[in-house]
């Protein structure tokens, strides 16, 4: 009996209850997206790592050979020449001699072992496009390559490639690709547990439309002219250490290291794992915010159903009914219904973790494996929000049936507080009719106002948050491209060439690995001024101007002091300038300085920005911003796909929230209303005097929505500047906003017309006599 | 003043009809302090609301102030409560959260002519509880209150439903004494609907419904002070 009359009383508030319903459903739908998305990535990807060996840390090394390598009694030769690359022209054995000896030497330092991993970069035209391949060499130990299909190439004309350069060029395993004018059948597709991002240059370039790893036969790579590079992986044996400690322990001069840097600080091969975290960390994030806003929502629903049936309850409990006779059928119904809508957010989650685990596999080069069930998943996104649930419930059916059956058939009128401060009363006094009872109104309603306006002030911040997030990559990686007057960048040109001359070189910076580059102070391709407009390059010679991102990554300011390391030479700089650009951990300095400190010789360079096309055969390798443009709106098009959702599922929420927050105050007001009719007072004047200090109040909720959101958006930024070493720019596009108050405005006006239609259609003297009852 | 032509009411619930008034015709002149008598469900309530323009006839014809209101919209029914009646409930009908000032002043603002609410307060004599929420103030307190709220915009018909139903004979007697006074002093026609008798005797004119139907139609000879009545049988 009891269920047949709270399904009644249900039935009457369907839609209530199924927007309800969306917002409990959403809030476990994005947590378990974004968990399972990210768990199915991470648990393939340690099996993977594990079983293919991935490298602990690495040791970048310098082209330079040092002058104690120079005096070295080798077995099989003398080293004359000044760098590996003039070495390996010279005698080849020699070379792979004098790495096997650092190794050697290293491995005596520290219990560790390393494997070195050698690479030639060429370019070669397919399909009219330049192609960018890094050719590589198997390894034995640390960092063995992983073949999703097919097999390595045991013959001389075999290659291997990337799985996602193949699909983007639609290559199958036994086609042919030309390369230098020969033929080359693909006889696999591979995967390398140090490169989980293929970035080669430059860190933003990892897109494998142009660009592929390429495991070729030893003979194939021998028989290129190119002197390789190469890195030496390595593994702790023992203990880890921290790249400082490595430094302060040894005198890493004597060995050619330019750099050591830990996996989970190398964007080519550990990015993956903060990317996880990040995943991990904001699905919780926006999940807890979704839930917490839900659930307060469910709490006010419930408590005004229960409030509804009080005076039935009250003649029930009157007639000899028990508290949990009466509490536990609407406890089950609402629970029950709960349930369900955050059984199928699971579902739906479920079912849409492998659209995010495949966004992750677009860009980064990780085998792919089904999604599996998770119970942490469960636990967080189903059990957890389903027990606070249940203890509001609880707290709210057991607080309202408490009171005695007297109580709950006439619930006393409620007490207001008085408002003695004749201060602010007159202050009221002295406010136009509408104004006054505006105002009177939402002050002796402060708990309703207070819930109130929690509830759109997070809505309100929730859209905001959504949409901030669409313009992150234009802001970011875009807007700096677009900044800069360079059209290409040239490494390692073989002669002069026109163009601002430039040192682009890797160090660790402030124990941090950084782009170290040199300008000139008469360059005019790469724009750099503060935030209040100031040119810096005047005071590149001075020390050094750091971006925005290094500034907030290490908490640095102007003329603090810092370290730079490049191999073993160490120098310290004074910030002298913070220019305003995001992406990427960039310094900058003189270039003359750079040249003259690290290399000796003022006039060395190794870039060239140029406005201009580069010949690429006069460079070893040349970069046009256009294709890493491009690249960065095909990456942005996928990123968005996972965006969309969470954009769209925040609007969505924030939406319903208002919605139901709009429905419930009109319903609040109901006698009002019929009272304020009797009186004889128009649609038109009830609306402005009841729902107008709403409106008020939501335009000062938006107003004041704005600064808070810009305050998260910053919270944001640095989050990500420590997790990624660049910075997410959110911003809140003005058009945004105006299409966000108007999409609210009409919401209000749809629920309280909605609302209010409830009055008109009831006739007057039957609202009143539900008032008078 | 007043004028039912075979006006008739019918509710619909689902498929049950309830007809509340039944073809009545009853004509009540300006000034007049009328009491409609009748046990529950008799159509009394049904009545009041017709004439207040709270509700729509089925049938026939309202006539108020010849006005013919049975024939407005919503929108001409809220301005002819606005500027042409005033009511008062059994259960007050206060808003909680104002004050009596406030919620008097609720109804000054929609008058042309106003009575000031000081005066207000003072013919149903409540000055001292104007700053008073209606939960601090006695049911009988809170019945002038909305009486006083009715009065503020000087009606030319107090319409009021079962007034003392809720008070007892004491505070019903003085509540009565203040809508004598008002039909007295300002000429303001009363109407009161209920079910005790008693108030019959301070009326000028007495109507009995029952079942839909007028089924007396009295003029009270010689009108009895409120205070003197008994509502002892």
């Amino acid at each position: 009996m009891i269920y047949k009359h709270v399904l009644r009383t249900f039935a009457k508030k369907k839609l209530t209850l199924f927007l309800l319903g969306i917002v409990i459903m959403l809030s476990s739908f994005v947590y378990v997206a974004l968990h399972m998305g990210a768990a199915t990535i991470e648990k393939a990807t340690e099996a993977y790592f594990d079983d293919y060996n991935q490298e602990d840390f690495v040791f970048e090394m310098s082209p330079y050979i040092t002058p104690k390598e120079h005096q070295l009694d080798l077995e099989h030769c003398v080293i004359q020449a000044p760098t590996m690359p003039a070495l390996y022209q010279q005698d080849k054995a020699c070379y792979y001699e004098l790495i096997d000896q650092r190794i050697t030497a290293l491995k005596t330092l520290e219990a560790i072992t390393l494997e070195a991993r050698f690479f030639k970069d060429i370019t070669s035209v397919q399909n009219d496009h330049t192609h960018r391949f890094r050719l590589m060499q198997e390894t034995v130990a640390i960092n063995r390559s992983y073949y999703t299909q097919g097999q390595k190439p045991a013959y001389e004309n075999e290659i291997a490639i990337l799985e996602n350069y193949a699909n983007h060029n639609d290559i199958k395993i036994g086609d042919t690709l030309v390369i230098r004018g020969e033929d080359y059948e693909v006889t696999g597709f591979l995967l390398l547990p140090d490169y989980t991002l293929p970035v080669f240059d430059h860190v933003f370039a990892y897109g494998t439309e142009s660009q592929t790893l390429m495991m070729v036969h030893p003979d194939f790579f021998d028989a290129l002219s190119e002197a390789p590079n190469y890195h030496l992986g390595g593994i702790f044996l023992d203990e880890p250490f921290g790249v400082s400690e490595f430094y302060e322990r040894h005198d890493t001069e004597n060995y050619g290291i330019q750099h050591m840097m830990l996996t989970e600080n190398n964007i080519r091969s550990g990015a993956i794992y903060t990317e996880i975290q990040a995943s991990y960390a904001s699905g919780l994030f926006i999940s807890i915010i979704i839930a917490f806003i839900g659930i307060v929502i469910v709490g006010l629903m419930m408590k005004k159903t229960l409030e509804q049936s009080q005076r039935p309850f009250g003649i029930l409990k009157a007639l000899g009914m028990e508290k949990k006779e009466l509490m536990w059928p609407y406890l089950t119904l609402i629970l029950g219904f709960s349930f369900l809508a955050l059984w199928l957010g699971y579902m739906i989650g479920f079912l849409f973790a492998p659209i995010l685990r495949d966004v992750y596999l677009a860009f980064y080069l990780l085998p792919k494996t089904d999604v599996e069930f998770s119970f942490l998943a469960l636990l967080i996104g189903v059990f957890a929000p389903f027990l606070v649930l249940f203890v509001m419930g609880f707290f709210i059916t057991n607080r309202l049936l408490n009171q005695d059956a007297l109580h709950m058939m006439h619930p006393p009128i409620t007490k207001m507080a008085k408002v003695h401060q004749s201060r602010l009363r007159r202050l009221i006094n002295k406010l136009g009719f509408n104004t006054r009872y505006q105002t009177i109104f939402m002050l002796r309603h402060k708990l309703k106002v207070l819930i109130y306006a929690v509830g759109v002030f997070f809505a309100f911040f929730l859209s905001f948050l959504a949409l901030g997030m669409l313009d992150v990559f234009e802001a970011t990686v875009t807007d700096y491209y677009d900044s800069v007057h360079y059209t290409h960048i040239g490494y390692y040109p073989e002669e002069a060439q026109p163009g601002d001359k430039v040192i682009e070189i890797n160090a660790l910076i402030y124990e941090s690995p950084a782009m170290l580059i040199g300008l000139s102070e008469n360059q005019t391709m790469h724009p750099l001024f503060d935030k209040d407009g100031r040119d810096l390059t005047p005071r590149l010679n001075e020390g050094l101007v750091i971006s925005q991102s290094f500034a907030l990554l290490n908490d640095l300011a102007l003329n603090d002091r810092i370290e730079i390391y490049l191999g073993a030479q160490k120098e310290t700089y004074t910030v002298v300038g913070v220019a305003n650009i995001y992406p990427g951990d960039h310094v900058f300095t003189d270039r003359a300085m750079l040249a003259k400190t690290f290399f000796n010789d003022a006039d060395y360079y190794n870039t060239i920005y140029a406005d201009y096309p580069l010949d690429e055969t006069q460079f070893q390798s040349v970069f046009s911003v256009d294709t890493l443009l491009n690249q960065i709106d095909d990456l942005n098009e996928v990123t968005m796909q996972v965006f969309y959702v969470i954009v769209l599922s925040g609007l969505f929420i924030g939406l319903i929230i208002v919605y139901l927050l709009s429905v419930l105050i009109v319903e609040d007001h109901y006698v009002h209303i019929a009272l304020f009719k009797m009186l004889g007072y128009d649609d038109q004047a009830i609306h402005t005097i009841l729902l107008g200090g709403y409106r008020k109040l939501n335009i000062v909720l938006f107003i004041l929505c704005i600064p808070f959101t810009l305050w998260v958006f910053v919270l944001f930024r640095n989050f990500f500047a420590m997790m990624f070493g660049f910075i997410f720019v959110m911003s809140l596009n003005p058009l945004h906003l105006f299409g966000i108050a108007l999409l609210y405005v009409i919401i209000f006006m749809v629920a309280s017309r909605h609302a209010k239609k409830k009055v008109t259609d009831v006739a007057l003297s039957v609202a009143l006599k539900v008032y008078q009852n | 003043m007043i004028k039912f032509e075979q006006v008739s009411k019918i509710y619909q619930t689902g498929n049950i009809k309830t007809k509340a008034l039944d073809h009545v015709d009853v004509e009540i002149s300006a000034g007049d302090f009328v009491v409609i008598l009748g046990p529950s469900g008799s159509g009394k309530s049904t009545m009041l609301n017709l004439m207040g323009g709270l509700d729509l006839p089925t049938e026939g014809n309202v006539t108020v102030d010849a006005m013919p209101i049975s024939t407005f919209d919503e929108k001409k029914l809220v301005q002819f409560r606005r500027k042409h009646i005033g009511f008062v409930f059994q259960e007050y009908n206060l808003l909680p959260t104002l004050t009596s000032y406030e919620n008097i002043d609720m109804a000054y603002h929609l008058s042309d002519d106003p009575l000031d609410i000081d005066t207000a307060l003072k013919q149903v004599g409540l000055t001292k509880h104007k700053d008073k929420y209606p939960y601090e103030l006695s049911g009988g307190e809170q019945q002038r209150v909305s009486i006083a709220r009715a009065l503020v915009k000087q009606p030319k018909v107090l319409f009021c439903d079962e007034p003392t139903g809720s008070l007892d004979e004491d505070i019903a007697k003085q509540i009565l004494k203040v809508l004598q006074n008002l039909n007295q002093t300002m000429k303001t026609t009363i109407i009161v609907i209920t079910h005790n008798t008693a108030i019959a005797q301070i009326a000028d004119r007495v109507i009995h419904l029952n079942s839909g139907k007028i089924v007396k139609d009295i003029r009270v000879k010689t009108k009895v002070d409120s205070m003197e009545i008994s509502f002892s049988p």
